[in-house]
């Protein structure tokens, strides 16, 4: 990577996007802000529901229309706010410059084409590859996702492939074009914590060779200490925390995130009684006036309930939305 | 196996479970046998928690399948309070199958969406014997209570439910028999992280009044040492571990339990960047590795691990393993 590391290369400001169903309008996203540095790795954690997945597919407008619409805000990718592009101008972005790898690789694959044929269309749709150049592109992605025997694998279809492998090609195609940010929304979900591991230190180690940002989505801490630089955490459609990895672990803030790390057994040490969150989160259609998380909030005071919090600054890069660090 | 010399509520010896690889052809006799689960031994004990951790097919909930009689078994026995359940009569079975109770892992499948909440944790009460109406009613407003939910749900559908409450609202079900034990497969993995530690909690809470047993069956292990009290690390249908759980997950002796818990301990990029992987290929349950079935993944392996299958031994009280290490 040639730009210095601390250029901001995605930048979403006051970024809304609201849900429209028979139950009413709600507001599944709610003015959220935060920014991507080149060749760091933003977490984006929060529980389902808090708006996280929506975010991530807003970016490129891919919310599901037209039941979510983006009702404000910006999203800067350098510079350009890729809300005010055309869909066939945001083609250009999607897959070439933003990659993105979703939850589910079964879903996110075509069982009816090979795992070849999914990988040659973003490279010759892209990158405009043909013949003996596409096919050897495709394997050198292959290998660097570690997938043994390419060759013999571009000819497989999904359903031969185990999970660990099925995403590992998700992730090949997702960086086929090299793009600048890739959005990982919960990638390793639905794989066992050994091809967890596996997975996490392999987009680790392509992230130091290729520079590549990484807008990583999920709700389990334990990946946020594996991969973030940074993490974001939401609840309710805000970001109430933001705060380098390490403070998140060891100085967080707000009561939400502390007690979202303590709810989470430990283990490395036998634990008698784990304190959990009380009450469950509230409906995007039905928000408490004032702190979203006042109803579950073991801090809650008066004001709370009136008006929600603004954000405060703790440190340089430490910024959280509660009256108690005013 | 079993240190206090308790009466075991489930014993499950030598069992074993092969699935049949069909052919292309219906008629023509199976190409092959997938392992599912080969040889596994181990006993339940009153008022405790036994956990089976594994990764997804090595056979867990082959196990639990085989503990609830929807599977029986190729070889081996499954003895509920000593009698083997696959030849129970009539009225033990009943008994059997009021006793053992199950939850499983998503909420949001396993509760008919047409059945409101009442008839949802009735169902199982009223398959046991007549009960009048408000008997009954009163019976759910009870079961409901006692898992921490609002009786004033009770005309609810699930979908209305989140899911920690429809999580709430199985095992609800599960308990209004009252039952000996109830087999957990994977009961929080489809929760919220804030949900869980209020579901495990219940369970905690459950067992302490009331003295049930649970086997769980979960990939997670924080969550597994937590709630059990002894576990059972199983690999490709065999077991490779088993010991109190505290003595598992502190001085861990099988290369398989080891890497399982660093994949799962929170390492931390700016702590120790330094950690053992898994290659992340399970090896088929078709054709499992000779020997050792871990040799192919296992950092450690030496000559004797491909051609010996390593026996179960005792290392310490109740600390079992087998590895030639």
């Amino acid at each position: 990577m040639l730009s210095s590391g601390s250029q901001n290369i995605l930048e979403v400001k006051d970024f809304e996007v609201s849900v429209t169903t028979k139950r009413g309008i709600g507001r599944a996203v709610d003015g959220i802000s935060f920014t991507l540095k080149a060749g760091e790795t933003l977490g984006l954690v929060g529980e389902s529901g808090s708006g996280k997945t929506l975010t991530s597919l807003a970016i490129l407008g891919l919310q599901p229309q037209p039941a979510a619409q983006i009702t404000g805000g910006q999203v800067l990718f350098r510079g350009d706010d890729l809300l005010k592009k055309t869909p066939s101008e945001l083609r250009h972005y999607r897959g070439r410059r933003i990659g993105m790898v979703l939850q589910d690789p079964m879903t996110a694959l075509n069982p009816v084409f090979s795992i070849g044929r999914q990988l040659y269309e973003p490279l010759q749709l892209h990158r405009h590859l043909s013949g003996r150049a596409l096919r050897e592109q495709a394997i050198e992605l292959l290998r660097l996702l570690q997938i043994s025997s390419p060759e013999i694998r571009l000819k497989s279809y999904p359903h031969q492939l185990s999970g660990g492998i099925r995403q590992r090609v998700v992730g090949a195609i997702a960086l086929s074009c090299s793009p600048e940010i890739l959005i990982a929304d919960e990638p390793t979900t639905s794989l066992d914590v050994t091809v967890q591991a596996h997975y996490l230190a392999l987009l680790n180690a392509i992230q130091k060779r290729t520079g590549t940002a990484i807008l990583f989505i999920t709700h389990d801490f334990g990946v946020v200490a594996r991969m973030c630089d940074r993490v974001a955490v939401m609840y309710a459609g805000r970001i109430v925390e933001t705060a380098p990895a390490r403070q998140i672990f060891e100085q967080p803030a707000h009561p939400y995130t502390v007690a979202l790390l303590k709810s989470v057994p430990d283990l490395t040490k036998p634990v008698d009684h784990l304190p959990s969150i009380q009450g469950s989160p509230p409906s995007i259609y039905n928000r408490p006036q004032g702190c979203s998380f006042a109803p579950r909030c073991s801090h809650v005071m008066t004001k709370c309930r009136e008006t929600y919090p603004p954000e405060t600054r703790l440190s340089k890069s430490h910024v959280a939305s509660c009256w108690r660090c005013e | 196996m079993n240190p206090s010399h308790q009466q075991p509520l489930l014993s499950v010896q030598n069992v074993t479970k092969h699935y049949p690889v069909t052919s292309t052809l219906p008629w023509s006799p199976p190409k092959a046998f997938v392992r599912a689960v080969d040889g596994l031994s181990f006993e339940v004990l009153p008022r405790k928690t036994f956990s089976i951790v594994g990764e997804s097919g090595c056979g867990k909930t082959t196990t639990a399948k085989l503990v609830l009689r929807l599977e029986n078994p190729t070889s081996g026995r499954v003895l509920f309070q000593g009698r083997d359940i696959a030849d129970l009569d009539r009225q033990q079975e009943a008994h059997y199958r009021r006793s053992v109770q199950a939850v499983f892992q998503n909420p949001f499948s396993s509760l008919k969406p047409r059945m409101r909440v009442i008839d949802l944790v009735a169902e199982p009460r009223v398959i046991r014997g007549t009960i009048g109406r408000d008997e009954l009613r009163r019976e759910v407003e009870h079961q409901l209570d006692a898992v921490g939910l609002d009786p004033a749900i009770i005309n609810s559908f699930p979908h209305e439910l989140s899911g920690g409450m429809r999580q709430r609202v199985a095992i609800a079900r599960a308990l209004i028999l009252e039952p000996l034990m109830i087999v957990l497969d994977e009961p929080v993995s489809a929760l919220d992280v804030s949900v869980r530690a209020q579901i495990m909690n219940l369970f905690k809470a459950i067992q302490d009044r009331s003295g049930i047993s649970y086997l769980l069956i979960a990939h997670d292990l924080a969550t597994t040492r937590y709630l059990s009290h002894q576990v059972l690390v199983m690999y490709l249908g065999q077991m490779v571990e088993t010991a109190e759980s505290n003595e598992l997950f502190s001085t861990p002796l099988h290369p398989y339990t080891h890497a399982l818990i660093a994949a799962s301990a929170p390492s931390r990029r700016w702590e120790n960047p330094e950690e053992y992987i898994l290659e992340s290929d399970l090896p088929s349950p078709i054709a499992p590795p000779s020997g050792c079935r871990f040799h192919t993944r296992c950092p450690r392996a030496f000559e004797r691990c491909p051609s010996k299958v390593p026996e179960l031994r005792e290392i310490s009280p109740g600390h079992h393993v087998a590895c030639h290490l």
